[in-house]
Protein backbone atom coordinates (compact mmCIF):
# COMPACT_ATOMS: atom_id res chain seq x y z
CA UNK A 1 0.00 0.00 0.00
CA UNK A 2 1.41 3.60 -1.01
CA UNK A 3 3.30 5.28 1.84
CA UNK A 4 2.91 2.45 4.27
CA UNK A 5 6.62 1.87 3.99
CA UNK A 6 7.79 4.78 5.69
CA UNK A 7 5.00 5.11 8.37
CA UNK A 8 4.24 8.38 7.86
CA UNK A 9 0.49 7.90 9.32
CA UNK A 10 2.02 7.85 12.40
CA UNK A 11 4.34 10.11 11.87
CA UNK A 12 1.76 12.65 11.54
CA UNK A 13 0.11 11.24 14.05
CA UNK A 14 2.70 11.85 16.49
CA UNK A 15 3.67 15.76 15.69
CA UNK A 16 -0.48 15.90 15.78
CA UNK A 17 0.25 14.87 19.46
CA UNK A 18 3.44 16.08 20.66
CA UNK A 19 2.31 19.09 21.43
CA UNK A 20 -0.57 17.89 23.42
CA UNK A 21 1.41 15.43 25.68
CA UNK A 22 3.88 18.33 26.51
CA UNK A 23 1.68 20.69 28.08
CA UNK A 24 0.29 17.58 29.54
CA UNK A 25 3.44 17.02 31.41
CA UNK A 26 3.67 20.75 32.07
CA UNK A 27 0.43 20.88 33.56
CA UNK A 28 1.46 18.48 36.06
CA UNK A 29 4.51 20.74 37.41
CA UNK A 30 6.89 23.08 35.22
CA UNK A 31 9.98 21.23 34.00
CA UNK A 32 13.43 21.92 32.60
CA UNK A 33 14.15 20.79 29.13
CA UNK A 34 15.72 17.84 29.41
CA UNK A 35 13.55 16.55 32.49
CA UNK A 36 10.59 17.09 29.77
CA UNK A 37 12.50 15.13 26.90
CA UNK A 38 13.10 12.26 29.38
CA UNK A 39 9.73 12.03 30.27
CA UNK A 40 8.18 12.42 27.05
CA UNK A 41 10.78 9.27 26.17
CA UNK A 42 9.13 7.12 28.14
CA UNK A 43 6.03 7.18 25.79
CA UNK A 44 7.03 4.44 23.58
CA UNK A 45 7.23 5.50 20.29
CA UNK A 46 6.10 9.19 21.09
CA UNK A 47 9.67 11.01 20.90
CA UNK A 48 12.15 10.27 17.94
CA UNK A 49 14.26 12.68 18.33
CA UNK A 50 14.96 14.76 21.57
CA UNK A 51 15.78 17.91 19.32
CA UNK A 52 12.83 18.47 17.84
CA UNK A 53 11.27 19.24 21.20
CA UNK A 54 13.05 22.67 21.68
CA UNK A 55 11.49 24.39 18.42
CA UNK A 56 7.85 22.90 20.03
CA UNK A 57 8.67 24.53 22.65
CA UNK A 58 9.48 27.46 21.62
CA UNK A 59 6.18 27.29 19.11
CA UNK A 60 4.14 26.79 21.84
CA UNK A 61 5.62 29.59 23.34
CA UNK A 62 4.76 32.00 20.83
CA UNK A 63 1.31 30.97 20.82
CA UNK A 64 0.84 32.06 24.13
CA UNK A 65 0.46 28.54 25.46
CA UNK A 66 3.58 28.21 27.59
CA UNK A 67 6.05 30.44 29.26
CA UNK A 68 10.00 29.81 30.12
CA UNK A 69 12.24 30.86 32.61
CA UNK A 70 16.14 30.19 33.60
CA UNK A 71 17.62 28.92 36.66
CA UNK A 72 20.61 29.60 37.80
CA UNK A 73 21.03 27.48 40.93
CA UNK A 74 23.92 25.68 39.42
CA UNK A 75 25.98 28.42 37.49
CA UNK A 76 27.33 25.71 35.67
CA UNK A 77 24.18 24.12 34.10
CA UNK A 78 21.56 26.85 33.79
CA UNK A 79 18.06 25.28 33.17
CA UNK A 80 15.62 26.94 31.55
CA UNK A 81 11.77 25.99 32.97
CA UNK A 82 8.61 25.96 31.24
CA UNK A 83 4.99 26.45 32.80
CA UNK A 84 2.03 25.87 31.12
CA UNK A 85 -0.05 29.17 30.74
CA UNK A 86 -4.00 29.44 31.47
CA UNK A 87 -4.57 29.48 27.38
CA UNK A 88 -2.41 26.55 27.47
CA UNK A 89 -4.23 24.63 29.97
CA UNK A 90 -7.61 25.56 28.22
CA UNK A 91 -6.12 24.60 24.86
CA UNK A 92 -4.96 20.98 26.76
CA UNK A 93 -9.08 20.53 28.00
CA UNK A 94 -10.17 21.15 24.50
CA UNK A 95 -7.73 18.61 22.82
CA UNK A 96 -8.45 16.15 25.71
CA UNK A 97 -11.83 15.79 25.15
CA UNK A 98 -11.74 15.80 21.51
CA UNK A 99 -8.94 12.93 21.52
CA UNK A 100 -11.20 10.80 23.72
CA UNK A 101 -13.84 10.89 20.64
CA UNK A 102 -11.47 10.79 17.99
CA UNK A 103 -9.58 7.92 19.56
CA UNK A 104 -12.61 6.05 20.58
CA UNK A 105 -14.12 6.63 17.11
CA UNK A 106 -10.60 5.48 15.56
CA UNK A 107 -10.87 2.36 17.64
CA UNK A 108 -14.46 1.85 16.83
CA UNK A 109 -13.50 1.52 13.10
CA UNK A 110 -10.25 -0.79 13.60
CA UNK A 111 -11.60 -3.06 15.85
CA UNK A 112 -14.75 -3.48 14.58
CA UNK A 113 -15.59 -5.88 11.31
CA UNK A 114 -17.06 -9.47 10.58
CA UNK A 115 -15.95 -12.45 13.08
CA UNK A 116 -12.90 -14.44 12.25
CA UNK A 117 -14.81 -17.28 11.25
CA UNK A 118 -16.85 -14.96 8.43
CA UNK A 119 -13.64 -13.66 7.14
CA UNK A 120 -12.12 -16.39 5.28
CA UNK A 121 -12.56 -15.25 2.06
CA UNK A 122 -12.17 -12.22 0.28
CA UNK A 123 -15.87 -10.41 -0.44
CA UNK A 124 -16.57 -11.19 -4.07
CA UNK A 125 -19.63 -9.24 -6.06
CA UNK A 126 -21.73 -11.86 -7.28
CA UNK A 127 -22.38 -11.66 -11.10
CA UNK A 128 -26.01 -9.35 -11.53
CA UNK A 129 -26.14 -8.97 -7.47
CA UNK A 130 -25.28 -6.91 -4.33
CA UNK A 131 -21.65 -7.43 -2.69
CA UNK A 132 -22.01 -10.23 0.03
CA UNK A 133 -19.58 -11.84 2.47
CA UNK A 134 -19.06 -15.48 1.33
CA UNK A 135 -19.65 -18.12 4.30
CA UNK A 136 -18.12 -21.23 4.11
CA UNK B 1 38.35 21.52 33.48
CA UNK B 2 36.71 21.68 30.41
CA UNK B 3 32.35 20.81 29.92
CA UNK B 4 30.97 18.42 28.04
CA UNK B 5 30.08 21.21 24.81
CA UNK B 6 34.37 20.46 24.87
CA UNK B 7 33.90 16.86 23.79
CA UNK B 8 34.99 16.97 19.98
CA UNK B 9 31.84 15.12 19.19
CA UNK B 10 29.90 17.35 21.11
CA UNK B 11 31.99 20.46 19.19
CA UNK B 12 30.96 18.95 16.42
CA UNK B 13 27.71 18.36 16.45
CA UNK B 14 27.19 22.22 17.27
CA UNK B 15 29.29 23.53 14.40
CA UNK B 16 26.74 21.89 12.26
CA UNK B 17 23.89 22.95 14.72
CA UNK B 18 24.87 26.32 14.30
CA UNK B 19 25.57 26.10 10.35
CA UNK B 20 22.15 24.08 10.10
CA UNK B 21 20.39 27.06 12.19
CA UNK B 22 21.81 30.04 9.31
CA UNK B 23 18.42 29.79 8.17
CA UNK B 24 16.66 31.17 10.72
CA UNK B 25 16.47 34.62 12.39
CA UNK B 26 19.46 35.44 14.77
CA UNK B 27 17.39 35.54 17.37
CA UNK B 28 15.44 32.22 17.11
CA UNK B 29 18.96 30.62 15.83
CA UNK B 30 20.57 31.92 19.31
CA UNK B 31 17.62 30.53 21.42
CA UNK B 32 17.72 27.15 20.01
CA UNK B 33 21.30 26.76 19.92
CA UNK B 34 21.55 27.95 23.69
CA UNK B 35 18.35 25.18 24.51
CA UNK B 36 20.32 22.31 23.18
CA UNK B 37 23.43 23.48 24.89
CA UNK B 38 21.64 23.24 27.77
CA UNK B 39 20.50 19.98 27.28
CA UNK B 40 23.66 18.73 26.49
CA UNK B 41 25.32 20.16 29.52
CA UNK B 42 22.54 18.46 31.70
CA UNK B 43 22.47 15.25 30.04
CA UNK B 44 26.49 14.47 29.91
CA UNK B 45 28.69 14.90 32.91
CA UNK B 46 32.29 17.10 31.98
CA UNK B 47 33.96 14.10 31.36
CA UNK B 48 31.39 11.57 29.27
CA UNK B 49 33.17 9.19 27.27
CA UNK B 50 32.48 8.60 23.85
CA UNK B 51 30.05 5.87 24.11
CA UNK B 52 27.83 7.97 26.22
CA UNK B 53 28.20 11.00 23.96
CA UNK B 54 27.29 9.23 20.93
CA UNK B 55 24.42 7.87 23.14
CA UNK B 56 23.26 11.42 23.54
CA UNK B 57 23.72 12.95 20.39
CA UNK B 58 21.80 10.31 18.24
CA UNK B 59 18.93 10.56 20.89
CA UNK B 60 19.09 14.42 20.13
CA UNK B 61 18.39 13.59 16.81
CA UNK B 62 20.86 15.06 13.26
CA UNK B 63 21.55 18.85 13.56
CA UNK B 64 19.70 19.30 10.43
CA UNK B 65 16.40 17.87 11.51
CA UNK B 66 15.98 20.10 14.18
CA UNK B 67 16.76 23.13 12.61
CA UNK B 68 14.40 22.11 9.78
CA UNK B 69 12.14 21.43 12.66
CA UNK B 70 12.89 25.21 13.56
CA UNK B 71 12.69 26.47 10.37
CA UNK B 72 9.56 24.98 8.87
CA UNK B 73 6.27 25.12 10.71
CA UNK B 74 4.19 22.82 10.51
CA UNK B 75 6.58 20.07 9.64
CA UNK B 76 9.80 18.39 11.51
CA UNK B 77 8.78 15.88 14.80
CA UNK B 78 7.22 18.81 16.67
CA UNK B 79 6.44 20.87 14.15
CA UNK B 80 2.38 20.57 13.77
CA UNK B 81 1.52 20.17 17.41
CA UNK B 82 1.85 24.21 18.42
CA UNK B 83 -0.29 24.87 15.28
CA UNK B 84 -3.71 22.68 14.54
CA UNK B 85 -6.34 24.10 17.02
CA UNK B 86 -3.92 26.67 18.98
CA UNK B 87 -5.02 29.31 19.68
CA UNK B 88 -3.27 32.55 18.21
CA UNK B 89 -4.71 36.02 17.99
CA UNK B 90 -7.06 36.24 15.55
CA UNK B 91 -5.05 38.29 12.64
CA UNK B 92 -2.22 35.79 13.33
CA UNK B 93 -4.23 32.64 12.55
CA UNK B 94 -5.83 34.46 10.16
CA UNK B 95 -2.66 35.22 8.12
CA UNK B 96 -1.38 31.82 9.13
CA UNK B 97 -4.00 30.09 7.45
CA UNK B 98 -4.14 32.42 3.98
CA UNK B 99 -0.87 31.33 3.83
CA UNK B 100 -1.22 27.73 4.45
CA UNK B 101 -3.86 27.28 1.68
CA UNK B 102 -1.91 26.81 -1.83
CA UNK B 103 -1.35 29.08 -4.47
CA UNK B 104 -4.36 26.93 -6.53
CA UNK B 105 -6.61 27.38 -4.29
CA UNK B 106 -6.47 31.14 -3.69
CA UNK B 107 -6.21 30.96 -8.27
CA UNK B 108 -9.70 29.41 -7.76
CA UNK B 109 -11.13 31.40 -5.49
CA UNK B 110 -10.46 34.20 -7.55
CA UNK B 111 -11.94 32.70 -10.43
CA UNK B 112 -15.33 32.17 -8.99
CA UNK B 113 -15.39 35.58 -7.54
CA UNK B 114 -14.89 36.71 -10.79
CA UNK B 115 -17.31 33.66 -12.75
CA UNK B 116 -19.86 34.65 -9.35
CA UNK B 117 -18.95 38.48 -8.79
CA UNK B 118 -19.06 39.90 -12.30
CA UNK B 119 -22.29 38.54 -13.45
CA UNK B 120 -23.98 39.59 -10.21
CA UNK B 121 -22.55 43.31 -10.23
CA UNK B 122 -23.66 43.33 -13.53
CA UNK B 123 -26.99 42.41 -12.71
CA UNK B 124 -27.29 44.56 -10.21
CA UNK B 125 -26.26 47.42 -11.92
CA UNK B 126 -28.63 46.53 -14.70
CA UNK B 127 -31.22 46.02 -12.32
CA UNK B 128 -30.87 49.60 -10.44
CA UNK B 129 -30.90 51.51 -13.27
CA UNK B 130 -33.94 54.50 -13.15
CA UNK B 131 -36.93 53.68 -15.10
CA UNK B 132 -38.30 55.69 -17.95
CA UNK B 133 -40.01 59.43 -16.78
CA UNK B 134 -42.95 61.09 -18.27
CA UNK B 135 -41.59 64.85 -19.08
CA UNK B 136 -45.35 66.01 -19.13
CA UNK B 137 -45.90 65.76 -22.75
CA UNK B 138 -49.02 64.12 -23.90
CA UNK B 139 -51.07 64.14 -27.55
CA UNK B 140 -54.34 61.95 -28.55
CA UNK B 141 -52.60 59.81 -31.61
CA UNK B 142 -55.97 60.36 -33.96
CA UNK B 143 -56.87 63.83 -34.98
CA UNK B 144 -60.52 62.68 -34.64
CA UNK B 145 -59.72 61.63 -31.03
CA UNK B 146 -58.03 65.03 -30.33
CA UNK B 147 -60.85 66.89 -31.74
CA UNK B 148 -63.18 65.60 -29.75
CA UNK B 149 -60.75 65.40 -26.25
CA UNK B 150 -62.61 66.92 -23.76
CA UNK B 151 -60.06 68.12 -20.58
CA UNK B 152 -62.01 67.72 -17.05
CA UNK B 153 -60.90 68.52 -13.37
CA UNK B 154 -62.27 66.82 -10.09
CA UNK B 155 -60.16 66.96 -6.68
CA UNK B 156 -57.22 68.15 -8.17
CA UNK B 157 -57.20 65.20 -10.91
CA UNK B 158 -57.09 66.33 -14.87
CA UNK B 159 -59.18 63.99 -17.03
CA UNK B 160 -57.99 64.37 -20.34
CA UNK B 161 -61.08 62.10 -22.35
CA UNK B 162 -61.68 61.01 -26.01
CA UNK B 163 -65.24 58.80 -26.84
CA UNK B 164 -64.49 55.48 -27.41
CA UNK B 165 -64.99 54.17 -31.51
CA UNK B 166 -65.05 50.44 -30.58
CA UNK B 167 -63.47 48.41 -33.69
CA UNK B 168 -60.80 51.39 -34.30
CA UNK B 169 -57.35 52.08 -33.68
CA UNK B 170 -57.39 54.27 -30.43
CA UNK B 171 -54.08 55.67 -28.99
CA UNK B 172 -51.83 58.35 -27.26
CA UNK B 173 -48.16 59.35 -27.56
CA UNK B 174 -46.29 60.64 -24.31
CA UNK B 175 -43.07 61.82 -24.53
CA UNK B 176 -40.49 60.22 -21.97
CA UNK B 177 -36.84 60.43 -20.85
CA UNK B 178 -34.43 57.65 -20.19
CA UNK B 179 -32.25 59.03 -17.39
CA UNK B 180 -30.33 55.51 -17.08
CA UNK B 181 -26.80 55.09 -17.96
CA UNK B 182 -28.40 52.14 -20.14
CA UNK B 183 -30.07 52.36 -23.22
CA UNK B 184 -33.62 50.66 -22.40
CA UNK B 185 -35.50 48.84 -24.91
CA UNK B 186 -38.84 49.50 -24.92
CA UNK B 187 -40.98 45.68 -25.67
CA UNK B 188 -44.38 46.83 -24.33
CA UNK B 189 -47.07 48.04 -22.50
CA UNK B 190 -50.24 47.32 -20.74
CA UNK B 191 -53.22 48.95 -21.14
CA UNK B 192 -55.82 46.50 -19.56
CA UNK B 193 -57.74 49.62 -17.80
CA UNK B 194 -58.31 51.96 -20.57
CA UNK B 195 -58.54 48.89 -23.18
CA UNK B 196 -59.84 45.78 -21.53
CA UNK B 197 -60.48 42.51 -23.22
CA UNK B 198 -58.75 43.77 -26.48
CA UNK B 199 -58.08 40.56 -28.48
CA UNK B 200 -54.61 42.20 -30.00
CA UNK B 201 -52.13 43.46 -26.65
CA UNK B 202 -51.44 47.03 -27.75
CA UNK B 203 -49.08 48.22 -29.96
CA UNK B 204 -45.71 50.69 -28.47
CA UNK B 205 -43.39 51.73 -30.29
CA UNK B 206 -40.47 54.83 -30.33
CA UNK B 207 -39.24 57.35 -31.70
CA UNK B 208 -36.71 56.60 -33.69
CA UNK B 209 -34.55 59.95 -33.60
CA UNK B 210 -34.17 62.09 -30.80
CA UNK B 211 -34.29 65.00 -32.25
CA UNK B 212 -37.88 66.08 -31.39
CA UNK B 213 -37.95 68.97 -28.48
CA UNK B 214 -40.13 68.61 -25.85
CA UNK B 215 -43.79 69.28 -26.49
CA UNK B 216 -42.73 68.90 -30.60
CA UNK B 217 -45.44 67.19 -33.09
CA UNK B 218 -44.82 63.62 -32.57
CA UNK B 219 -46.78 62.55 -35.75
CA UNK B 220 -43.39 64.21 -37.69
CA UNK B 221 -40.98 61.71 -36.54
CA UNK B 222 -40.52 57.70 -37.31
CA UNK B 223 -41.27 55.11 -35.13
CA UNK B 224 -39.94 51.65 -34.10
CA UNK B 225 -42.17 48.91 -32.85
CA UNK B 226 -39.72 47.10 -30.00
CA UNK B 227 -37.46 50.68 -30.13
CA UNK B 228 -34.67 51.66 -28.11
CA UNK B 229 -33.89 54.85 -25.91
CA UNK B 230 -30.10 55.66 -25.52
CA UNK B 231 -28.77 56.29 -22.56
CA UNK B 232 -29.91 59.78 -21.36
CA UNK B 233 -32.20 60.32 -24.39
CA UNK B 234 -35.65 61.60 -25.05
CA UNK B 235 -37.89 59.88 -27.10
CA UNK B 236 -41.90 59.80 -27.70
CA UNK B 237 -43.99 56.22 -27.05
CA UNK B 238 -46.57 55.72 -29.05
CA UNK B 239 -49.25 53.50 -27.66
CA UNK B 240 -52.01 52.31 -29.91
CA UNK B 241 -54.77 49.87 -29.66
CA UNK B 242 -57.82 48.44 -31.27
CA UNK B 243 -60.92 49.64 -29.19
CA UNK B 244 -63.17 46.28 -28.63
CA UNK B 245 -65.60 47.20 -25.72
CA UNK B 246 -68.94 48.44 -26.53
CA UNK B 247 -70.81 50.64 -23.42
CA UNK B 248 -73.11 52.97 -23.61
CA UNK B 249 -73.20 55.45 -20.47
CA UNK B 250 -73.98 54.37 -17.52
CA UNK B 251 -73.18 53.47 -14.25
CA UNK B 252 -69.45 52.36 -15.15
CA UNK B 253 -68.40 55.30 -16.53
CA UNK B 254 -65.14 56.50 -18.40
CA UNK B 255 -61.96 54.03 -18.21
CA UNK B 256 -59.19 55.30 -17.90
CA UNK B 257 -55.32 54.89 -17.16
CA UNK B 258 -52.73 57.40 -15.10
CA UNK B 259 -49.80 55.46 -15.57
CA UNK B 260 -48.48 53.76 -18.25
CA UNK B 261 -46.78 49.91 -17.48
CA UNK B 262 -44.26 49.39 -19.46
CA UNK B 263 -42.22 45.90 -20.00
CA UNK B 264 -38.77 47.04 -20.95
CA UNK B 265 -35.72 45.46 -21.53
CA UNK B 266 -32.06 46.76 -19.95
CA UNK B 267 -28.86 44.51 -20.80
CA UNK B 268 -29.95 41.15 -20.44
CA UNK B 269 -33.05 41.52 -17.92
CA UNK B 270 -36.46 42.29 -18.47
CA UNK B 271 -38.44 44.67 -15.69
CA UNK B 272 -41.40 46.10 -15.44
CA UNK B 273 -42.06 49.58 -15.03
CA UNK B 274 -44.61 52.21 -13.96
CA UNK B 275 -44.77 55.87 -15.63
CA UNK B 276 -47.01 58.09 -14.08
CA UNK B 277 -48.45 60.04 -16.24
CA UNK B 278 -50.06 63.00 -14.08
CA UNK B 279 -53.31 62.97 -15.39
CA UNK B 280 -55.97 60.11 -16.55
CA UNK B 281 -55.89 59.57 -20.17
CA UNK B 282 -59.70 58.33 -20.43
CA UNK B 283 -61.98 56.96 -23.20
CA UNK B 284 -65.36 58.19 -22.36
CA UNK B 285 -69.11 55.48 -23.05
CA UNK B 286 -70.78 55.93 -26.60
CA UNK B 287 -73.71 57.82 -26.71
CA UNK B 288 -75.09 55.57 -29.71
CA UNK B 289 -74.69 51.95 -30.03
CA UNK B 290 -72.38 51.37 -33.73
CA UNK B 291 -72.98 49.05 -36.43
CA UNK B 292 -69.34 47.24 -35.50
CA UNK B 293 -70.74 46.83 -32.13
CA UNK B 294 -73.32 44.36 -33.33
CA UNK B 295 -71.36 41.61 -34.99
CA UNK B 296 -68.48 42.21 -31.73
CA UNK B 297 -70.71 41.88 -28.73
CA UNK B 298 -74.05 41.24 -27.79
CA UNK B 299 -76.19 44.48 -27.40
CA UNK B 300 -77.01 45.09 -23.32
Amino acid sequence: MPGMGDRSETTELRRGVLGPCVLALLAERPRFGLELVRDLSRADGLLTSEGTVYPLLNRLRDNGLVTSRWSHQDEARPRRYYSITDLGREYLGAFRAEWSAFAAAVDAVLHAGPPESGRQAAPRRPAGGAMRWARH
Amino acid sequence: MGTALDHPLVAGYLRELDSALAGLSPGAAAELSEQLRAHLLEALPDAADDESVREVLAALGPATLVARAAAEPGSGQAGQAGQAGIRQPLLRRAVTGARRVPRRMWLSLAALAIVVGVPAGTLIYWQTQPGVTWTGSFAWWSPVDSAHSIQTEADGAIQDTIPLRPGQIQGFAVFVYNPSDMSVRILGASLDSISPGAPVPPQIAVSVTGSVQLGGEPHVVAYQVGGVMPPHSYRWLRVLWRSYQCYLEGPGGSQGVDRLTLQVKVGWITRTEAVPLGSEAAVSPMTKWPDWCNSHQPQP
